[in-house]
C-alpha cells in the first residue's frame, strides 16, 4: 500500500462552540514531492484543513474532530509534544505576527532551540539556511527593520531550518507588494523542485501560483469539492465557480472560447492562433504619431486647465519628510477630480500612503499645499475632516471595538454630531450595511467576522458617517476575487452618485476594471496618469493580464470586458 | 511617542553577553548595599561615567524624561510620611488625613536623598545593561535557567514597541473618525482615550493569539530547549571581569565592616569619620568600577 505523505481520513472537525462543523467528511492525499495548491472562498476552510495537516487543529484552537490526518502513515494523534513539527513545518499569512525573536540569526535559529538540536548541527543549519535563502546579509539585522517581504523569507528560512519534509503556506504572500509576492512564490516552488520539498500551499492570488502547482484542490463549505489538475481545475472553475478563474481564463470563458489557459503565455499562443487564422490582420499596435501628440497634449492640459470647484483633492509641489529623516513626498503635484474613481499605484517607498494621509489632514506638508475641496489643509485636524472625507487605513481591525457593528456605526455617527437611535440614523445604518452584505451581522461583534467582512465592516464605521469622498489605503488586501468584485463594483456605484474615491492598490487587475483614473507614483513624485487604457495598455509591470495577453495584436484591451468582446468579435470573422 | 534606542547586535560583540550582563548588575547590587552619600554619589558618578562611555546617556535622559515624576512624587511623600529624626525643620500643628501633623527633619529629608541617589543609579544601571545587551542576546544569556521567563521577557519586550506603533496608527484612525482627542476636560480627553485602549487591548491579544500559533508550529513546548548562541568568551572579558570582581569583593568586606553604611538617625553622623579612614576603599573603588566601564566603551568603527 502507498504511503502518503499526508493523508486525512473522514476528517470532521467543529470549532469550539460551533454547531456547523468548519470541515466534512473529507478524504484526501498528498503525495511526496508534491507541490499542491488548495483554492476556494474565504472561509471555506482552507485555513483550518492546512492546521489539521500539522496537528495545530485541533491541539491548539481545541474543539471536537472526528477522523484521522496522518503523516507517512502515522496519526498525528500519536505524535506527542508537537514533534510533528520536525516533519512538517507552516508559514502563515501576516510576516509580523510570527516573528518571535528581535535579530534574524536568532529567529532562524528559535525553532531548532525549540527542538534541542545540539549547538554545531545549529550553527551548521543556521548558516546554509541563510545561504540558500541569501539572507546572510542581513543576519544581524533587527526583525522590525526589514522589509515585509524580508520578513517573510525569514519566516520561510526559520520553517526550513528545522528541515521538514513538508512545508504548509497560509496565504503567505497576502499582506506583499506583487514584487516581493512574486521573490517568495519563486523561493517556495525553489525548494520543491531543488529540495523535494512536498508544500501545500493556500492562496487567494490563484493567477501567481496556478502554474506552479502539481495538482489543485478546490474547497467549498468545508468540503474539497475538486482536485486535479490544474488544466482540469480551469474547467471545473468556468463550470461550477467562475469566482476561482483566472483572469485569462475567465477571457476566454466570456469570449465565449472553449480554450482554458491557464497563464499569459498559454492565453497569447490562443489569440495568435485567432489573429493569425484571420485573412487581414488590423494593424492596432499604436496610435499614428498625430493621435499620440493630441493625447499628450490633452492629458498635459486637462489637470491645469479644470476648475478648482471640480477638484475634489489638490496637491501642489508638496514636500514631506518623516522625523527619521526620509524624505518621501519630493515636490507631488496631482489633481483628483470631484467624482473621479482614482487609483495610485507605485512601488514601496514611492509615498502613496503618506500622500492618502495628507488628504486626510492626518499629515501636512512641510513645503506646498493640499486642498481639500478648494480648502488649503495646513491648518486643518484629521478630525475635522470627519464626515466630509472618509479614510480606511490597511488595517480594518483598528476600527472595530465595539461589541456590535450596530455600535460602531453609532460610535462613528455620534463623533461628528449625528443622530443614533432614531429612525433618520437606522435608515443610513441600515442602508450602508445592506449595500455591504453586512446586515445579516448588524447584532454581531465586529471582531468575529471573517477577513473581507472586516474589511467591509470598516468601510461601513466610515460610510455611516455619509462623507463625499473615499481615501482608501490597499482596501482589496486578503480579499478572495469575488469578494474583491463586491467591493469594485460598489465603489463604482458609490462615484456614479456623484463623489469621489481614492484608493492605493497594487491590483493592477482591480485598477484597470474598477477605476477611471489612474496614478502612478514613484520616488515622492507623480510619474504619469491617465486613464486605465493610457497608462496600462503598453505597460510591463503595470498591466494587467488581460493586456499582456492581447499585446502586439489589440493594444488597447486592458479590461475583462474588452478583451472578452474582441475574442467573440475574432472568432466571429474566423467563423465567417 | 519616543521610544528607546536598543543596540544592535554588531555593536557590542567584542564581549561576552555575560559581562555585558554583570557590569549593570554589579553597579545596582552596590546602590542596594550602599548607603553613605559619598559612595552613593561615587556609583552615580560611575554609572553616568559609563553611560557616556557607552554612548548610551541619551537614554537615560529618555528614561528620566518619564522617571523624574516618579521620583519626585516619591521623594516628598516619604519626606512627609517619615517622621523620624532629631533635627525638626518645621512642625506643623494641623492633623492631615493619611500623613498626620506634618514633622520635617534634616534627617529624613537628608534620608530620602540618599534613596534618590539610589534610584537614580537603578535607573541608570538599567539603560546601561537595555542598551548594552540586546534582548535576543539576554534571551539566549537567561535561556538556559530560565527558559520560560525569558521568552516572556522578550515577547514583552516585542510588544512594548509593536503597542507603541499601534497606538499611533489606533489613534490616526480614530481622528480620522472625528474623535478630537485635544478637546474639553481632562476627564473628556480620558474618556476619549478609553476606546483607543480596548482596540489596543483586543489587537494585542490576536496578536499574542498569532504569535503563539507560530511559537507552537515551530515546537515552542516541547520540553528541553538547547540554546544558539554566538558568545564566546575572550582574554577581554577576563579584563573587564577582573575589576568587576575585585569591586564585589571590596564592597562585601566594607560592607561587613559597616564602613560603606552610614548613620541617618536619630542624628546625621559625620561624612568623614576618624578623618577619612574610614572612606579609604572609597578611591579603590571608584578605580575598580571605572576601569570596567572604560573597557566596556563603544568604539567607533572606521568605515
Amino acid at each position: 500500500m502507498k504511503v502518503h505523505e499526508l493523508s486525512v481520513e473522514h476528517l470532521t472537525y467543529w470549532y469550539p462552540e460551533r454547531e456547523r462543523p468548519a470541515l466534512c467528511g473529507i478524504n484526501w492525499q498528498v503525495s511526496r514531492g508534491e507541490f499542491v495548491l488548495l483554492a476556494g472562498p474565504s472561509g471555506c476552510g482552507k485555513s483550518t484543513l492546512l492546521r489539521t495537516l500539522n496537528g495545530l487543529v485541533p491541539e491548539f484552537y481545541g474543539g471536537r474532530i472526528a477522523g484521522r490526518v496522518r503523516a507517512r502513515g502515522q496519526d498525528l494523534r500519536d505524535i506527542k509534544d508537537r514533534r510533528i513539527a520536525r516533519h512538517v513545518g507552516m508559514v502563515f499569512q501576516d510576516p509580523e505576527r510570527q516573528l518571535v525573536m528581535n535579530e534574524v540569526e536568532r529567529e532562524i535559529a528559535f525553532g531548532l532551540e525549540n527542538l534541542a538540536v545540539p549547538e554545531n548541527e545549529m550553527r551548521r543549519r543556521v548558516a546554509e539556511v541563510m545561504a540558500f535563502f541569501d539572507l546572510t546579509p542581513l543576519r544581524r539585522k533587527r526583525t522590525a527593520d526589514l522589509s515585509g517581504g524580508e520578513k517573510q523569507k525569514v519566516a520561510i528560512a526559520s520553517v526550513m531550518a528545522l528541515q521538514p519534509d513538508v512545508l504548509l503556506l497560509d496565504e503567505p504572500t497576502s499582506q506583499l507588494d506583487p514584487g516581493a509576492a512574486q521573490e517568495i512564490l519563486d523561493l517556495i516552488k525553489r525548494m520543491n523542485e531543488e529540495l523535494g520539498l512536498t508544500v501545500v500551499l493556500v492562496e487567494q492570488r490563484l493567477d501567481r501560483v496556478l502554474h506552479l502547482a502539481d495538482r489543485v484542490a478546490a474547497m467549498a463549505d468545508g468540503k474539497i469539492e475538486f482536485d486535479g489538475s490544474a488544466q482540469d481545475f480551469a474547467h471545473y472553475a468556468a463550470e461550477r465557480r467562475t469566482e476561482l478563474l483566472l483572469p485569462v481564463t475567465k477571457l476566454f470563458v466570456e469570449g465565449g472560447r472553449p480554450e482554458r489557459p491557464l497563464t499569459v503565455k498559454d492565453a497569447r499562443s490562443h489569440i495568435a492562433a485567432l489573429y493569425e487564422g484571420c485573412a487581414e490582420r488590423e494593424e492596432r499596435a499604436g496610435d499614428p504619431p498625430m493621435s499620440r501628440m493630441k493625447k499628450t497634449l490633452q492629458r498635459l492640459f486637462a489637470g491645469g486647465g479644470r476648475e478648482a470647484d471640480e477638484r475634489a483633492f489638490e496637491a501642489g509641489r508638496v514636500r514631506f519628510r518623516y522625523e527619521s529623516g526620509e524624505e518621501v513626498l519630493k515636490g507631488l503635484d496631482l489633481i483628483v477630480p470631484r467624482g473621479s474613481f482614482t487609483a495610485i499605484l507605485g512601488p514601496n517607498g514611492a509615498g502613496k500612503s503618506t500622500l492618502l494621509r495628507h488628504f486626510c489632514a492626518l499629515l501636512h506638508p512641510q513645503e506646498g499645499k493640499v486642498l481639500q475641496d478648494g480648502r488649503d489643509l495646513r491648518s486643518v485636524d484629521a478630525a475635522a475632516l470627519a464626515g466630509r472625507v472618509g479614510y480606511l487605513s490597511q488595517n480594518p481591525g483598528d476600527y472595530l471595538f465595539h461589541e456590535t457593528l450596530r455600535a460602531e456605526c453609532e460610535f462613528s455617527r455620534r463623533q461628528i454630531g449625528l443622530s443614533t437611535g432614531d429612525d433618520e440614523a437606522e435608515r443610513v445604518i441600515v442602508a450602508v450595511l445592506e449595500t455591504l452584505g453586512l446586515l445579516p451581522h448588524l447584532d454581531r461583534n465586529p471582531r468575529d467576522l471573517s477577513g473581507g467582512e472586516r474589511q467591509r465592516a470598516a468601510l461601513a464605521t466610515v460610510l455611516v458617517q455619509e462623507p463625499s469622498a473615499l481615501l482608501l489605503d490597499e482596501p482589496t488586501r486578503g480579499l478572495d476575487s469575488g469578494q474583491k468584485e463586491i467591493l469594485g463594483n460598489w465603489l463604482r456605484h458609490y462615484v456614479e452618485e456623484g463623489r469621489t474615491v481614492v484608493l492605493i492598490t497594487h491590483d493592477v487587475e482591480f485598477a484597470a476594471e474598477h477605476a477611471g483614473h489612474l496614478v502612478l507614483l514613484d520616488d515622492g513624485q507623480t510619474a504619469a496618469q491617465g486613464t486605465p487604457r493610457e497608462m496600462l495598455a503598453r505597460g510591463l509591470f503595470y498591466a494587467p493580464q488581460i493586456g499582456r495577453a492581447f499585446r502586439g495584436y489589440e493594444d488597447d484591451v486592458v479590461t475583462l470586458a474588452d478583451g472578452a468582446a474582441r475574442l467573440r468579435g475574432r472568432s466571429g470573422q474566423v467563423d465567417a | 511617542m519616543s521610544r528607546l534606542s536598543l543596540p544592535t547586535v554588531e555593536s557590542d560583540m567584542r564581549h561576552h553577553a555575560g559581562t555585558l550582563a554583570f557590569y549593570p548588575f554589579l553597579l545596582l547590587l552596590l546602590a542596594v548595599l550602599v548607603e553613605h552619600p559619598l559612595y552613593l554619589i561615587l556609583l552615580l558618578f560611575v554609572t553616568t561615567a559609563a553611560l557616556i562611555l557607552r554612548g548610551s546617556l541619551s537614554a537615560f535622559g529618555k528614561t528620566l524624561r518619564f522617571g523624574w515624576a516618579f521620583l519626585l512624587v516619591f521623594f516628598v511623600l516619604s519626606v512627609l510620611i517619615n517622621k523620624n529624626g532629631a533635627t525638626v525643620l518645621y512642625a506643623g500643628g494641623l492633623n492631615f488625613p493619611v500623613f498626620g501633623k506634618i514633622r520635617l527633619t534634616a534627617e529624613s529629608i537628608a534620608y530620602q536623598g540618599m534613596m534618590l541617589l539610589r534610584l537614580l543609579v537603578i535607573f541608570g544601571a538599567s539603560t546601561l545593561y537595555v542598551t548594552s545587551l540586546s534582548p535576543d542576546r539576554g534571551f539566549s544569556l537567561f535561556s538556559s535557567f530560565a527558559g520560560r521567563s525569558s521568552v516572556v521577557a522578550m515577547l514583552t519586550t516585542r510588544l512594548i514597541s509593536y503597542l507603541s506603533e499601534q497606538t499611533d496608527a489606533v489613534r490616526d484612525v480614530m481622528r480620522t473618525r472625528g474623535v478630537k482627542f485635544e478637546e474639553g476636560s481632562w476627564i473628556k480627553r480620558l474618556q476619549k482615550r478609553n476606546p483607543l485602549l480596548n482596540v489596543l487591548l483586543v489587537s494585542a491579544m490576536e496578536g499574542s493569539w498569532q504569535v503563539a500559533e507560530a511559537m507552537e508550529a515551530r515546537g515552542y513546548g516541547m520540553g528541553r530547549r538547547t540554546a544558539y548562541t554566538r558568545e564566546r568568551w575572550t582574554g577581554r572579558d577576563g579584563l573587564v571581569w577582573l575589576p568587576m570582581v575585585a569591586a564585589l569583593f571590596l564592597a562585601i568586606g566594607e560592607k561587613m565592616s559597616e564602613r560603606i553604611d552610614y548613620a541617618f538617625y536619630p542624628r546625621l553622623g559625620p561624612l568623614w569619620p576618624d578623618g577619612g579612614e574610614a572612606l579609604a576603599a572609597l578611591p579603590v573603588l571608584a578605580v575598580l568600577l571605572l576601569l570596567p566601564a572604560f573597557l566596556l566603551r563603544r568604539r567607533r568603527r572606521n568605515r
